[in-house]
């Protein structure tokens, strides 16, 4: 009876040990970690560019010592349709800016 | 008779000083119109007529307005750029700044407030001595080569106020550089018009660069408002850059 006693105290005391060194506790969270990691994985699948090629192009109203820059980025899946889309962007913004200016 | 002689002498040396120095002086050059951001070098002439006190500062540009041939440049830059009068009597500075409109406005600047590092560095321009000074002017670092021997205290744009008319001047990027490519005797410019805006009384620098940022912001929300890109997944954008530091 002494015996389990002892057994039975010091099974408690590791427990209590463990519980108080939080060895648990961090376990629960890792996976908590884990599960967040593949949903935001998953969020970033969706949104992913596949394989990109990032082009800029700029334009300018030149007023001598002083210049107004228009520049378009576009990001696309092949650099032939990001310099498309750069192209339509820029002659859009120099149509505003002829628009606003004449 | 060593009396009558002194005295003839003090005449003619104060003659000599009150004589008015006229000329035109002139300078080659280049402009990079996207200031170190990329290369956009054009060449210009530039043109310091003195009359005494006055004297006024123009740059045009060498041949054709390239930019206009450009199909992503709206260029809008006046006839000459870097017009700058002064005064050096009446200690006043009026420079020309073309708007959207290409209609000219002047404001005031001060005259030479820039502090000088004069060096013994020195070489010759067009056989002419000249020595080296270098100063920091509204956000730039400027190099100026000066005649000590021509007593023109002026140079081009707004630089000047050393012991000697500047022959070459340029930035520290080299975005800017004007050299002299000699002189004639012709000196020719509308003082009156200058004069009277100055006797009108006249905005200075705080007030351009009210002017620039207010142009600025008008064009931005405009520019915010007209998008006419339909389908377009990009927004462009737009930055404002100066020669001068204006913010």
């Amino acid at each position: 009876m002494k015996k389990v006693s002892v057994v039975t105290l010091m099974m408690l005391m590791m427990f209590s040990t463990t519980y108080a060194a939080g060895s648990i506790k961090p376990g629960i969270s890792n996976l908590k970690n884990e599960i967040n990691k593949v949903k935001l994985e998953n969020v970033q699948a969706l949104n992913k560019v596949p394989a990109g090629c990032s082009v800029t192009m700029k334009g300018k109203l030149d007023l001598g010592p002083i210049e107004a820059e228009v520049s378009c980025t576009t990001t696309a899946a092949t650099c032939n349709e990001a310099t498309i889309q750069a192209v339509g962007c820029l002659r859009a913004a120099m149509n505003t800016l002829r628009t606003i200016i004449y | 008779m060593r009396t009558v002689l002194i005295v003839l002498l003090s005449f003619f040396v104060i003659h000599l000083q009150a004589q008015e120095i006229k000329g035109t002086w002139y300078y080659q050059g280049k402009f990079n119109g996207s200031f170190g951001r990329s290369e956009n070098y054009r060449e210009y002439w530039g043109r310091l007529i003195v009359h005494g006190d006055r004297s006024l500062f123009t740059m045009k540009e060498e041949g054709q307005h390239h930019a206009a041939l450009q199909d992503n440049t709206i260029d809008l830059r006046g006839d000459s750029l870097f017009t700058v009068y002064k005064d050096h009597s009446s200690n006043s500075l009026l420079f020309e700044f073309s708007d959207l409109n290409q209609k000219t406005h002047y404001f005031a600047d001060t005259l030479f407030p820039m502090e000088w590092n004069t060096t013994e560095e020195h070489k010759m321009i067009g056989g002419i001595p000249c020595l080296k000074a270098e100063t920091r002017f509204k956000g730039r670092g400027y190099t100026a080569w000066y005649a000590p021997t021509i007593t023109i205290s002026d140079g081009p744009w707004k630089l000047g106020g050393l012991p000697g008319l500047i022959l070459e001047a340029y930035d520290d990027e080299n975005n800017w550089h004007m050299t002299l490519l000699g002189n004639s005797e012709a000196y020719d410019f509308d003082i009156a018009f200058f004069e009277s805006k100055i006797t009108k009384g006249i905005e200075g620098f705080p007030a351009f660069v009210g002017f620039v940022k207010k142009l600025f912001s008008r064009l931005e929300s405009s520019f915010g408002s007209n998008s006419d890109c339909i389908g377009c997944q990009t927004k462009s954008v737009l930055k404002f850059h100066s020669w001068e530091k204006i913010d």
